[in-house]
C-alpha cells in the first residue's frame, strides 16, 4: 500500500464535499475515491450533477467560498495534503503544477484584459525571475502551439470566437507546463466540428509536455479516444473504475455503466431503439441510505435500498461498487 | 434590465423550495404567492413594512385622536415646550403642538408622494408599454422625448414646472409627476423589450393569441416586477423631494404643515431646541428608510438570483 | 471618435429646445399674468398692458419662444423679471461656486463611496460590511437639507469648527460638499459592493484563482476593473443629481450659486432666470455624461463609440 501511494501523483480518499445553500445542503461528493499516476490519462464520466466538476474544484481547492465545504476525506497531491495545506502553498500549486480548463470558454476569460496579458499572468505569478523578453517569447510560442497568431495577443476576449477562446484558455493552462491538467468538459460549449479540433489539440499538447490529465466529460466516446483509464461517477462517488479495455469490453460493468453504454446512439449497428436509463439523477439534497443508483436499477434488491455497496475488486485494476459483484472480490 | 423574471423560473424555484421546507407549504402556489413567501423571510423588509404600516395608520386615523384645530392653534405662552406629557412632541415658536403638525403634515408627505408615484406609474406604464410593444418610430419618438426630460435633474425640472404653473400643493404634485414619468417609461420599456422576444411570448403569438391578451396575460405579469420595485424606491425619493421643496418654500407653503415646511419654519430655533429638528427630520428619514427596505426586499424576492 | 463626440454635442440642441419649449407652453396655459405679478395687484390696467407689450407677452407663445431662443443664441438670456439683473452675467458670476460645490461633492462621494463599497465587498458579512451598509441606508434615507442643517448647527454654530455659511475659503465648502454628496455616496457604495460581489462570482475570477493568483491580485487586477464598470456609468447620473441637489444645499449654507438664485426665481415665477438655469444645467450635465461615456469606452474594451 505504502509503495503504491508513493508513485501516485494524486490520491483522493473518501472525499466528502457539500454545498450549504440557503435552501438546502447539497451533498455533492459522498466518499469519492480516486488515484492516478504521473502521466496518466483518466476519463471521468457521469451525468450533469454527478459531482465531476466539484471533484476538479476540490483538487484545486477552489470550491465556492463559504458555500462549498470539504467535510471529510483527504486529497494527497504528490505528498501535499490539499485539504489542509496553507493557502500560499495552494497558490504555488495552482497554475504551475495543476491547471484547469473550464467548461465555458465564453465566460472564463477576463473581458477587460488582453488575451496576451492573461496568458502572461501565469508566468508572472510562477516565474517572477524570468526576464520579460523570455516571458513574451514563451507566450508567443504558446499561442502558436494552440493555433493562434501571436499578432493577436493584444486583442480582447470578445474579439475571438468560442473555439478560439478555448484555445486561449488551453494556452493559459499549459504555459507553465503543469504535471496535471484538469479538463472540465472542455468541448461541451463548442460546435461539434470544433470539439474534435480542441480535443486533438489538448491530446497533442499534453503528450508534448508529458502532462497527466483528468478529462471530465459525459461522452464515453471521447474517453475511449483520449484516455487510458476511466472512472464512472454517480451521486458523488466513483461507482466503477478501470482501464479503458476492461470497462469498454463490457464483460463486467456496474448497471449504471451498462445503462450509459446502452444509451449511446451507434451509427454503425443502427439499433432500432436507444435504451435510456429510466428515472432521474439522485437528489443530492436527499440521498438514500443504500445504493444511490437503486431507484433506477433493474437489478435492485431489498439489500440495495438499505445497505450501501462497497467497492469490489474485479481484478487488480478494475473496481465496481455494486452488491452484484461481491463474489468477485479478490482478497489479497 | 437585470430584474427580469420568468414565470417558469418562479415555478422551478418554488417547487424545489417547497419540497425542501417542511413548514406545511402547499406546492403550486402562484408566482406572487412565492414573492410574498420570500419577502416574508427578509427581516429588514418586514421591519420596513411594519414601520410604514404603523405610520400610515397613525396618519390616516389622525382625526380620531388628534384634534385638527391643534395644527394651527397658537398659544405663545406655551412656546418651545419640550416634549412631555402635555405635548408629546413639544411645541414650536408659536406654541403650536408639534405632534399634531407632524401627524397632519404626514398626510401631504405620504399621500402626495403616493399620488405622484401612482400618476407617474400609470403614465409611465402606458408610454413605456406603447414604446416597448410597438417599437419602430413610435418607440423612437417616445424615447427621445424621455431622454430629453432626463437630461435635466428631476428636482430642477420639478422646480421649473412649479415656476411655470405657480406655487401650490397641487402644482407641486403635477410637477413631481412630470419629472418622475420618464424614469418609469424607461423601466417599463426595457422590461417589455426583453420580454417581447422571449420564447413564451413567441409561443403565445404562434397560438394566435391577440395583442391585448399577450400584453395583459403574458407580458404584464412577467414584466411588472422591476417596475414595482422601481416604484417603491421612487416613492422614497419623492417623499424626500416633497420635503426638500417644502423646506425651500416651493410647493407646500407655511403655515400648511408638511415635514419640510415644519423644519423650515423652525430652522432658526433648532440650535436651541434640537427636538424641533430631530422629530420632523426623523419622521422623514424613518418613512423613507422603511420604504427603501420594502423596495430592496421586493427586489430580492422578485429576483432571488440578484441576492448576494 | 470625433464623429461620436460631435453627434453627442449636437444632440444637446434638441434637448435644450425641447425642455425650454415645454416650460414655455406650460407657462402660457397656466393662470396668472407675470406682468401683473411684477407690478403688483393694485397696478393700473394700462401700466400692466404696457409692461406686457414690453416683455413681449402680448404675442403668441410660439413667437415669444422664437424671440427668446433667438436672443439666447446671441448670448442674451434676458433680464430677471424680479430684480432686473442680466441673467447671463449673473450666472457666469455664480456658476463657479455651483460647479465647485458639485464637483467637490461628487469627488468626495465617489472616493469614499467606492472605497467603502470595495472594502464592504471584500469583507462581506463582517462588521465593516454591516457598518457600510447601515451608513448607506442612513445616508440614502436622510433628506439632504436636514443633514446639512443639523451638521451646520453641530459643527459650525455649536462647536465653531467650520464657517456656517457663504463662500471664501476651502473650509466653507467642506460641510456643503458632505451634505450634497451624502446621497450619492450611499448609492455609489451600494452599487460598488453589489457589482464587486457579482463579479467575484464570475467564471473568469475562478480562472484567475486557478492560475495561482493570490487574493490581493484577484481583487485588484481582476475584480476591481470589471466591478467598476457599472459604477462608472452611474457617475454621470450622480453628477446630474449633484447639480440638482446643489439647489437645496446652496440654500442651507447660503452659497451664492445658481441654485440659491433659482429658488427665489421659482417662487416669483421669474421665468428668464428659470429658463436660463435649465439651459445651463442641461448643457453641463450633457457634457459630463459625454465625458463619462468616453471614460467608459476607455475602460471597457467591449464598448465601441458608435450608434
Amino acid at each position: 500500500m505504502a509503495e503504491q501511494k508513493k508513485e501516485n501523483l494524486l490520491e483522493i480518499r473518501d472525499l466528502r464535499v457539500q454545498y450549504n445553500t440557503d435552501d438546502a445542503v447539497v451533498h455533492a461528493l459522498n466518499g469519492f475515491s480516486l488515484s492516478m499516476k504521473k502521466g496518466e490519462n483518466l476519463g471521468l464520466v457521469g451525468e450533469t450533477g454527478a459531482g465531476k466538476s466539484t471533484m476538479a474544484l476540490s483538487i484545486m481547492r477552489l470550491l465556492p467560498a463559504k458555500v462549498g465545504e470539504i467535510t471529510g476525506g483527504s486529497i494527497l497531491y504528490d505528498g501535499i495534503d490539499v485539504v489542509h495545506a496553507p493557502e500560499s502553498e495552494m497558490q504555488k500549486l495552482r497554475g504551475e503544477r495543476i491547471s484547469m480548463i473550464f467548461q465555458d470558454p465564453m465566460t472564463s476569460l477576463n473581458p477587460v484584459l488582453t488575451v496576451g496579458k492573461q496568458i502572461l499572468e501565469v508566468l508572472e505569478l510562477h516565474f517572477p525571475k524570468m526576464d520579460h523578453e523570455e516571458k513574451n517569447r514563451r507566450v508567443d510560442k504558446m499561442l502558436q502551439l494552440v493555433g493562434i497568431s501571436p499578432d493577436r495577443k493584444n486583442e480582447y476576449p470578445h474579439q475571438f470566437s468560442g473555439g478560439m477562446k478555448q484555445r486561449i484558455v488551453i494556452a493559459m493552462a499549459l504555459i507553465a507546463e503543469p504535471e496535471l491538467l484538469l479538463a472540465d468538459e472542455p468541448t461541451t460549449a463548442l460546435d461539434v466540428t470544433i470539439q474534435a479540433q480542441i480535443l486533438e489539440l489538448v491530446r497533442g499538447l499534453k503528450e508534448k509536455f508529458n502532462t497527466a490529465m483528468i478529462l471530465i466529460t459525459h461522452d464515453l466516446g471521447v474517453v475511449n479516444e483520449v484516455c487510458d483509464n476511466v472512472a464512472i461517477v454517480y451521486g458523488g462517488e466513483v461507482i466503477e473504475s478501470g482501464s479503458i479495455d476492461e470497462v469498454y469490453s463490457r464483460v463486467k460493468n456496474h448497471p449504471y455503466t451498462d445503462g450509459l453504454f446502452k444509451s449511446i446512439p451507434d451509427l454503425e449497428t443502427n439499433a432500432a431503439r436507444l435504451q435510456p436509463i429510466p428515472g432521474h439523477m439522485v437528489d443530492p439534497t436527499n440521498l438514500p441510505i443504500g445504493c444511490k443508483f437503486a431507484q433506477r436499477c433493474q437489478h435492485c434488491s431489498e439489500r440495495c435500498r438499505t445497505e450501501a455497496p462497497r467497492l469490489h475488486r474485479v481484478n487488480s485494476t478494475h473496481f465496481i461498487k455494486c452488491h452484484m459483484f461481491e463474489e468477485d472480490t479478490c482478497h489479497g | 434590465m437585470l430584474g427580469l423574471i420568468h414565470e417558469s423560473n418562479f415555478q422551478n424555484k418554488g417547487v424545489s423550495k417547497v419540497s425542501k421546507t417542511k413548514s406545511g407549504v402547499v406546492s403550486g402556489r402562484s408566482a406572487w404567492g412565492l414573492v410574498w413567501f420570500r419577502f416574508k423571510k427578509n427581516k429588514l423588509a418586514m421591519c420596513g413594512l411594519f414601520m410604514l404600516a404603523i405610520m400610515m395608520l397613525a396618519i390616516l386615523l389622525a382625526p380620531l385622536y388628534v384634534d385638527y384645530d391643534l395644527v394651527y392653534k397658537q398659544r405663545i405662552v406655551d412656546k418651545f415646550q419640550a416634549p412631555g406629557a402635555e405635548h408629546i412632541f413639544g411645541t414650536d415658536q408659536f406654541g403650536r403642538d408639534l405632534f399634531a403638525r407632524i401627524i397632519y403634515g404626514g398626510r401631504i408627505s405620504l399621500f402626495v408622494g403616493l399620488a405622484v408615484v401612482g400618476i407617474s406609474f400609470v403614465t409611465g406604464c402606458a408610454l413605456g408599454g406603447i414604446a416597448g410593444y410597438f417599437g419602430g418610430v413610435v418607440d423612437q419618438v417616445i424615447m427621445r422625448i424621455v431622454d430629453m426630460f432626463m437630461a435635466v435633474p428631476a428636482i430642477l425640472l420639478s422646480m421649473a414646472v412649479v415656476a411655470a404653473l405657480g406655487n401650490g400643493t397641487d402644482k407641486m404634485l403635477i410637477a413631481l409627476s412630470v419629472s418622475q414619468t420618464p424614469r418609469f417609461t424607461r423601466v417599463v420599456r426595457s422590461s417589455i423589450m426583453t420580454l417581447r422576444n422571449q420564447e413564451f411570448v413567441e409561443a403565445a403569438k404562434c397560438c394566435g393569441t391577440s395583442s391585448a391578451r399577450i400584453i395583459f396575460k403574458h407580458i404584464l405579469p412577467n414584466g411588472i416586477g422591476p417596475v414595482i420595485v422601481s416604484a417603491t424606491l421612487t416613492l422614497g425619493q419623492v417623499i424626500l423631494s416633497i420635503a426638500s421643496l417644502g423646506f425651500l418654500g416651493i410647493g407646500v407653503a407655511s403655515p400648511t404643515p408638511e415635514w419640510g415646511t415644519i423644519l423650515s419654519e423652525n430652522k432658526a430655533y433648532i440650535r436651541y431646541y434640537p427636538y424641533l429638528g430631530l422629530l420632523p427630520g426623523g419622521c422623514i428619514a424613518l418613512s423613507v428608510m422603511a420604504i427603501n427596505f420594502i423596495g430592496d426586499g421586493l427586489r430580492d424576492a422578485l429576483d432571488p438570483r440578484m441576492k448576494n | 471618435m470625433f464623429k461620436y463626440v460631435a453627434k453627442r454635442l449636437l444632440w444637446l440642441i434638441p434637448v435644450v429646445i425641447g425642455i425650454t419649449l415645454f416650460i414655455f407652453v406650460i407657462l402660457s396655459v397656466a393662470p396668472g399674468d407675470p406682468a401683473q405679478m411684477i407690478l403688483g395687484m393694485d397696478a393700473s390696467e394700462a401700466d400692466v398692458e404696457k409692461l406686457r407689450a414690453e416683455m413681449g407677452l402680448d404675442k403668441p407663445v410660439l413667437v415669444q419662444y422664437i424671440n427668446y431662443m433667438a436672443n439666447v443664441l446671441r448670448g442674451n438670456f434676458g433680464t430677471s423679471w424680479l430684480s432686473g439683473y442680466k441673467v447671463l452675467p449673473e450666472f457666469l458670476h455664480r456658476l463657479p461656486n455651483t460647479i465647485a460645490l458639485g464637483t467637490l461633492a461628487m469627488f468626495f462621494a465617489a472616493v469614499l463611496g467606492i472605497s467603502l463599497g470595495i472594502v464592504a465587498a471584500i469583507r462581506q458579512n463582517t462588521v465593516i460590511d454591516y457598518f457600510s451598509l447601515a451608513l448607506a441606508v442612513l445616508l440614502f434615507s436622510l433628506p439632504a437639507f436636514w443633514f446639512g442643517l443639523m451638521t451646520q448647527i453641530l459643527f459650525c454654530l455649536n462647536l465653531g469648527w467650520l464657517p456656517a455659511s457663504g463662500v471664501g475659503s476651502a473650509k466653507h465648502f467642506i460641510l456643503p460638499a458632505l451634505t450634497l454628496g451624502a446621497n450619492v455616496l450611499a448609492s455609489q457604495l451600494r452599487m460598488t459592493r453589489t457589482s464587486m460581489l457579482d463579479v467575484v462570482k464570475q467564471d473568469y475570477i475562478r480562472t484567475a484563482r486557478a492560475k495561482g493568483a493570490d487574493e490581493r491580485r484577484v481583487v485588484f487586477k481582476h475584480v476591481l476593473r470589471n466591478g467598476m464598470l457599472p459604477v462608472v456609468t452611474q457617475v454621470g447620473i450622480s453628477y446630474a443629481s449633484c447639480m440638482g441637489g446643489s439647489i437645496v444645499t446652496e440654500s442651507v449654507f447660503s452659497i451664492p450659486g445658481i441654485g440659491s438664485l433659482l429658488i427665489n426665481a421659482v417662487k416669483a415665477r421669474d421665468i428668464p432666470v428659470v429658463m436660463g438655469s435649465i439651459i445651463f444645467v442641461a448643457i453641463i450635465v450633457g457634457l459630463i455624461n459625454l465625458l463619462v461615456d468616453l471614460l467608459y469606452a476607455w475602460i471597457d474594451p467591449r464598448v465601441k463609440l458608435s450608434k
